[in-house]
């Protein structure tokens, strides 16, 4: 597991395809969906839910989110059919869940629309430094990135998948995954540095003040 | 390419513990002498530390209703290929969902009538089309059938419009999906209006078991209308907003059908 994996993202995930009472259970409620049972059904939404909505909501922006993840779980239960196994579940799913994201905001950009978090002024609050405020920049700057590298980039560094995982769901190389992702950081160090800097001093500051 | 530039093409690997033995050592040499990539190096740290620990959504509550209202009891329609699928005359669907309201019509102003079995209008229609292999007549035939017995103006007026579109397939896609569209909201409209008269007349129960459930199948359509104005001429889209339709019409039907007992 990479230093940047969470319970949230893959730990979880590969706690269901890891043990084999997860996946003998994974199986059980797969063998339930395609029954058409609602209980079956309802548990795997229950354990995918967060995950797909994050993802989706990070790639598409909040307005379209609620549609679209939506749109991926009806495609989860009427895709199940062809789920053969051979990729583990979570990650078919984010596979799933990243073509629903892609094609739609290769339209939107057809279509010459332009996703509205783009140019809004952030929130107008009193500059703060610390996580919590970093994060806030960090989504705000996650919504700039070009679509593949912020596909990459919340795959492997808030989903903490790692790169084979990546160009399984991508469909991509193992090494397009890491050159994206390189070049997705530096873009976003870009996008982000004076925030990156105010926080910088910040903790120079409390350091000397420690020191005094 | 400088020193510089050849370590910060590597950093991102580097902080991933990528690098091999030889590649790592060279990248800690210059960075011992090097503030300016020390700083790029505490950068992506702190970026990849934020990332880690940006907090998961929840969807919102709603959304599990409509994924299953989406996705329960609706059979699977038969595969039809790419082509078929994108060009498939879709006024036929329109046709069968006339066909539905004609025959609730019947079944509502002939209590003597044994009901029929209404199959889910665009199943039905893609099934005539896959067995004839043809098209558009048996489509219009079936629907004929029902009106001749029925015997109302009301539906034969229904079935006239539904018929229309099927004499020949449109030059456009979304020429077709529009017209299909149309019937189908045609028929939503004419059920809704039944059960606005009806409604007062059902027991409390149904009553209530309808209004619970009314509100949830209409924001399923709603989405799916929206999700397919995005896709104009997506086959995907457009199959998946006239799923919402029939499901729609179907719940309808049985509400009537149910409420008429």
């Amino acid at each position: 597991m990479t230093p940047v994996s969470k319970a949230l993202g893959v730990g979880e995930a590969r706690a269901v395809d890891g043990g084999a009472d997860e996946r003998a259970e994974e199986q059980r409620i797969v063998a339930g969906c395609l029954e058409g049972n609602r209980q079956a059904m309802t548990e795997l939404y229950e354990r995918y839910q967060r995950r797909v909505f994050s993802l989706v909501l990070r790639m598409v922006g909040s307005s379209e989110a609620e549609e679209l993840a939506q749109d991926v779980f009806v495609r989860i239960f009427r895709g199940l059919p062809k789920f053969r196994g051979d990729a583990a579940l979570g990650t078919w799913i984010y596979r799933l869940a990243m073509n629903v994201c892609l094609s739609f905001l290769a339209k939107r950009s057809r279509r010459g629309q332009i996703d509205s978090r783009i140019g809004q002024s952030p929130e107008p609050t009193p500059p703060r430094v610390g996580n919590p405020w970093l994060r806030d920049q960090l989504e705000r700057a996650l919504a700039e990135l070009p679509d593949g590298y912020r596909a990459v980039l919340i795959l492997h560094d808030v989903e903490g998948l790692n790169h084979q995982e990546i160009a399984e769901i991508i469909g991509c190389r193992v090494g397009t995954s890491k050159s994206q992702l390189h070049k997705a950081r530096m873009r976003m160090r870009k996008l982000l540095g004076s925030e990156l800097d105010a926080e910088r001093e910040s903790k120079v500051i409390k350091a000397s003040e420690v020191g005094a | 390419m400088s020193s510089c530039e050849r370590i910060e093409a590597v950093l991102s690997a580097y902080h991933d513990d990528e690098l091999d033995v030889a590649e790592s050592t060279e990248v800690e040499h210059h960075l011992a002498g090097c503030a300016e990539c020390r700083r790029a190096l505490d950068d992506i740290r702190r970026l990849v530390q934020t990332a880690s620990a940006l907090d998961g959504r929840d969807a919102p509550p709603q959304l599990l209703t409509r994924v299953l209202a989406a996705s329960l009891n609706r059979p699977e329609p038969p595969r039809l290929r790419l082509w078929a699928r994108r060009y498939l005359p879709l006024s036929l669907a329109g046709a069968a969902a006339a066909a539905v309201v004609i025959a609730v019509i019947v079944v509502r102003t002939s209590p003597t009538v044994e009901q029929p079995s209404v199959t889910p209008a665009g199943g039905s229609a893609a099934r005539v089309v896959s067995a004839s292999g043809g098209g558009s007549a048996s489509g219009g035939g079936s629907a004929s059938g029902i009106a001749i017995s029925a015997g109302t103006a009301r539906g034969a007026k229904v079935l006239r419009a539904a018929a229309a579109a099927d004499v020949k397939i449109l030059a456009g896609a979304r020429r077709e999906f529009a017209r299909a569209e149309q019937h189908y909201q045609r028929a939503v409209r004419q059920l809704r209006r039944i059960i606005a008269q009806d409604l007062h007349r059902w027991p409390l129960a149904r009553r209530r078991a309808y209004l619970r459930a009314v509100g949830p199948m209409d924001s399923t359509v709603a989405s799916s209308q929206k999700l397919a104005s995005l896709a104009p001429a997506d086959p995907a889209a457009q199959e998946m907003l006239f799923r919402a339709y029939r499901e729609q019409l179907r719940f309808m039907q049985d509400a009537i059908l149910g409420g008429a007992r």
